[in-house]
């Protein structure tokens, strides 16, 4: 019984922490640039077949293709915003129409892999064979290295929000843009390094999802719901909130999944249903205010 | 001038150019299944309806200010529940579209009841979860089919209809008139309701749903109004879908087709009720059939499509063809007050015997430790004008907020006239005769100074709703008597030579004179100001104190924030002092410049002692 709890635990946790991670990366996007960044799991979906480019086609080591992975993300990403995402952030209700700018480009990424890749998922080889064996409990180790490396990220990003200057700055813009624009923080560059974080991190879900499964075109759709669902559960504007969220979220859906079988999603937003009325901020957020 | 309240006031003419236009278009849709024979291409109209429709949803919502992600879920209820009510309970699909129009409509009220009361970003999650739960829950029921869904649906019966014929449902052809009829139908409901006072309201609470408060317009009800109009369509829609498909599949009426509906509305262009979803949709569905490319190749088209029109046309395709002129600006013109005096009117009745109209009872107010307001008693005596003064922070916007009903009170009451209002909503204590202005310059900034008094008239009608919905003749008679009414308070503050202005293009000083039109609107007994005489010049300030004075001599109470002390002195009766949350003064303006407290708390205990010394 502690063996199978354990287990789901892992499980939970490995997932989770992707979702953490994605969750984070689209917080700052919202909470800094006020985009409500829909197209961000075709980013992670790029990632994943990046690094499945990297080391079946190219033949590169793990970490060399996460790098490109990473890269691509980034440069997608900053591009995406330097010439579609800048222009809209001075229309009215510009909200919606980032929303609108932000479908569109999910359909152009999520199609343009389905036309370049096929509907058949792009696997990898194991890079990290192999299982610790420790009190009866089994786990692989790619699911160790998928985890420690989630916490690792989480923890760099963390670092850099609350206690860089820059971090200081992206807080200062997502407080008041105009404010901080007065007090001398270039609140366009901050945008960019918003979206080129954003970017990277997506990035690098996708890079260490893509070995333990596989890269195939409806990642990206799949998973921007789960992580929607993550952030509102955390709450709207929380970095902590997001983490909480994401761990929740992969560990009900481990144990669910396990106990439940289908069931599960129906409870999940059931769960997410209740826990917004009572807080319509989610757990951790002030409630969001965004003017429409 | 003449010409300008004509245009104002009989929108009415407006409506001849629109009606032939509308005509035309009506024969030419009538007659399209005579040009376009292929069933295909049947079928791309058909469902260029069911979008639009969906899609003037979606903006009734946004009227409102709410974004709704739900508008799938709603659809696609409508059509398991007409399934069901067809294949299970045997029902022929006439009766079963209504009737799951309507089981639609009850889930929605029920649904609503909790959901609306979370507005903005909490409304755009919990609608999400909803959009998304829907799909799992007709996913994971055996009997409704699970992920397969339902097949062969049967066709509606045939009808009869007199002097027509009998029509059967084996072709796509009755399948287009009925769509055209349904949207038809949809969009006169939809113009009646945005032409009526719903449609008012609803624009009030989405450009400022505080005021729109203040006035009496009850937030709550009337989003959830259009909320559950908003289900009703998608449910009939629905009801004609699954009938027309022959089947349902849960993942038709996931979130992403409820996006999709966003994007027709949005490329419209939003401003655009029914003629934006329409153009949208169509542009929508026929962009993919001209490109006449691999499904993959044109999803990809379609989506630099809406990022270029996004970028281009940001306020929709139908920006292209708008005819309306753009915002005319005025010059400033100044308030001639000694004109504004002849044109008293006689519509505010002049009340006579003393009295205390507003008692306050040991009123507290905590911001978490913070006090705000610690145990005030004030009484307002009918008919004269109280000032409340106080150094900044001193509770003052917070004693009117308490008032009228924004905040509840932790302690207290709060008596008119001897009823206890303490624990009131806003709009109520609206409705009760307490009329509010905004210590911020909070207007209707993008209409008309006429509109933005008129709404202010909201809670003044007297036929029943659907007489108003129908607008006969007599609701259009009460409206333009409104107007007339709308009119005369704008003329008493001596803003008639603009009331045809923008309220944005307004100089600050007359838009602050506005906010007061705004709130003698809602008839007010008691008018609440909060500092109606901030950044305003010498000279406005004696305009403002001399409609100040004439509305207390009309006969309605004031009570009076105000900063200037000079001003307070000149102008009050009784004057209140507020310090730290509490009353530390009350009384003649005299006895409070003489007030040892009261000059302690604005100059500090030193410089006090040596000023009164």
């Amino acid at each position: 019984m502690l063996t199978l709890f354990v287990q789901l635990i892992f499980d939970g946790m490995g997932m989770g922490l992707i979702y953490v991670i994605l969750a984070v990366g689209l917080v700052l996007i919202l909470n800094v640039s006020k985009i409500f960044f829909i197209a961000y799991g075709q980013f992670y979906m790029v990632g994943a077949y990046a690094v499945w480019g990297g080391s079946v086609i190219l033949g590169l080591p793990f970490i060399p293709s996460l790098c490109i992975a990473v890269l691509t993300t980034v440069i997608l990403a900053l591009m995406s915003y330097r010439l579609i995402f800048h222009y809209i952030q001075y229309m009215e209700k510009q909200f919606l129409a980032m929303i609108v700018a932000a479908i569109g480009l999910m359909m152009v990424l999520g199609q343009a892999g389905l036309v370049l890749f096929g509907t058949s998922p792009r696997g990898l080889s194991t890079i990290f064979p192999g299982v610790v064996q420790f009190a009866g409990i089994n786990v692989s180790i790619e699911k160790l290295v998928l985890i420690g490396l989630a916490l690792l990220i989480t923890l760099a990003m963390f670092f850099v929000y609350e206690k860089t200057s820059i971090g200081w700055a992206m807080q200062a813009v997502s407080f008041n843009p105009e404010a901080a624009s007065l007090m001398g923080i270039n609140t366009q560059r901050i945008y960019l390094v918003t979206m080129g974080i954003g970017g990277a991190l997506a990035g690098f879900a996708g890079g260490i999802m893509a070995p333990v499964y596989a890269a195939y075109p409806e990642m990206g759709q799949e998973i921007i719901l789960s992580v929607i669902i993550v952030i509102m559960l955390g709450g709207m504007g929380s970095l902590v909130g997001a983490v909480l969220g994401g761990i929740i979220m992969g560990l009900t859906l481990s144990f669910g999944q396990y106990f439940t079988g289908g069931l599960v999603q129906i409870l999940l937003f059931i769960i997410v249903g209740i826990i917004l009325l009572v807080r319509p901020g989610g757990l951790l957020g002030r409630e969001a205010k965004i003017d429409l | 001038m003449v010409a300008k309240r004509r245009l104002i006031f009989n929108n009415r003419n407006v409506w001849g150019l629109k009606f032939i236009g509308l005509i035309a278009l009506i024969i030419i849709l009538v007659l399209l299944p005579l040009v376009v024979k292929s069933p295909y291409h049947l079928h791309l109209l058909i469902m260029v309806g069911i979008n639009t429709i969906l899609a003037m949803s979606f903006v009734l919502m946004f009227k409102t200010g709410l974004i709704s992600l739900a508008i799938a879920a709603f659809w696609g209820m409508g059509a398991y529940s007409s399934t069901l009510l067809v294949m299970r309970a045997g029902l022929s699909f006439w009766l079963a579209m209504p009737a799951s129009a309507i089981i639609v409509g009850m889930i929605a009220f029920f649904v609503g009841f909790v959901v609306v009361r979370n507005a903005g970003f909490g409304f755009l999650m919990l609608t999400a979860v909803i959009g998304m739960l829907v799909v799992t829950v007709f996913g994971n029921i055996r009997w409704l089919g699970g992920y397969q869904g339902i097949d062969s649906i049967p066709a509606p019966d045939p009808i009869t209809i007199p002097f027509i014929g009998t029509i059967e449902f084996v072709s796509k052809v009755p399948y287009y008139y009925l769509i055209l009829v349904l949207l038809f139908g949809t969009t006169l409901a939809f113009c009646a309701m945005y032409a009526a006072w719903t449609g008012r309201a609803w624009t009030a609470i989405d450009l400022k749903h505080h005021l729109a408060e203040a006035v009496g317009i009850n937030v709550f009800r009337y989003r959830l109004l259009a909320f559950v109009i908003a289900a009703v369509v998608a449910g009939y829609t629905g009801s004609f879908y699954s009938h027309y498909i022959g089947a349902v599949i849960p993942g038709t009426f996931d979130i992403f087709k409820t996006i999709y509906v966003h994007i027709y509305a949005i490329l419209g262009g939003l401003q655009f009720a029914i003629f934006g979803p329409i153009i949208g949709s169509i542009f929508m569905t026929l962009i993919p059939e001209f490109l006449s490319i691999t499904q993959e190749i044109e999803m990809i088209i379609t989506g630099v499509f809406i990022i270029l029109l996004i970028l281009l046309l940001p306020n929709g395709l139908m920006s292209l063809m708008d005819l309306r002129g753009k915002d005319q600006i005025l010059g400033g013109v100044l308030v001639n007050t000694g004109t504004a005096i002849q044109s008293t009117s006689s519509y505010l009745e002049h009340r006579e015997e003393k009295k205390v109209i507003l008692r306050l009872r040991r009123l507290s107010k905590y911001f978490g430790g913070l006090v705000a307001l610690d145990n005030i008693d004030i009484d307002v005596v009918e008919s004269e004008i109280l000032g409340v003064i106080g150094p900044n922070g001193a509770g003052k916007t917070t004693l009117f907020n308490v008032i009228s009903g924004f905040f509840p009170p932790n302690n207290g009451q709060i008596f008119l006239d001897g009823k206890d209002i303490t624990y009131l909503k806003a709009h109520e204590i609206a409705q009760l005769g307490i009329g509010r202005s905004f210590q911020l310059t909070s207007l209707f900034m993008s209409l008309s100074v006429l509109d933005n008094v008129f709404i202010g008239c909201h809670m003044n009608y007297k036929s029943p709703f659907w007489k108003r919905w129908l607008r006969t003749t007599s609701v259009l008679e009460e409206e333009d008597s409104l107007r007339l009414k709308a009119m005369e308070i704008i003329r008493f503050m001596g803003l008639e030579s603009l009331e045809g202005e923008l309220a944005k293009n307004l100089p600050h000083g007359h838009q602050r004179i506005l906010g007061v039109c705004i709130a003698l609107a809602v008839n007010p007994r008691i008018l609440l100001l909060d500092e109606p005489m901030t950044g305003m010049n010498e000279k406005e300030v004696e305009t403002m104190m001399h409609h100040i004075r004439r509305i207390r001599d009309s006969g309605i109470t004031i009570v009076l924030i105000e900063h200037n002390i000079r001003t307070v002195m000149n102008l009050c009766d009784k004057i209140v002092v507020l310090n730290y949350g509490r009353k530390i003064a009350e009384g003649l303006p005299e006895t409070i410049r003489k007030d040892e407290k009261v000059i302690e708390a604005y100059l500090g205990r030193e410089e006090s002692k040596r000023y009164v010394a």
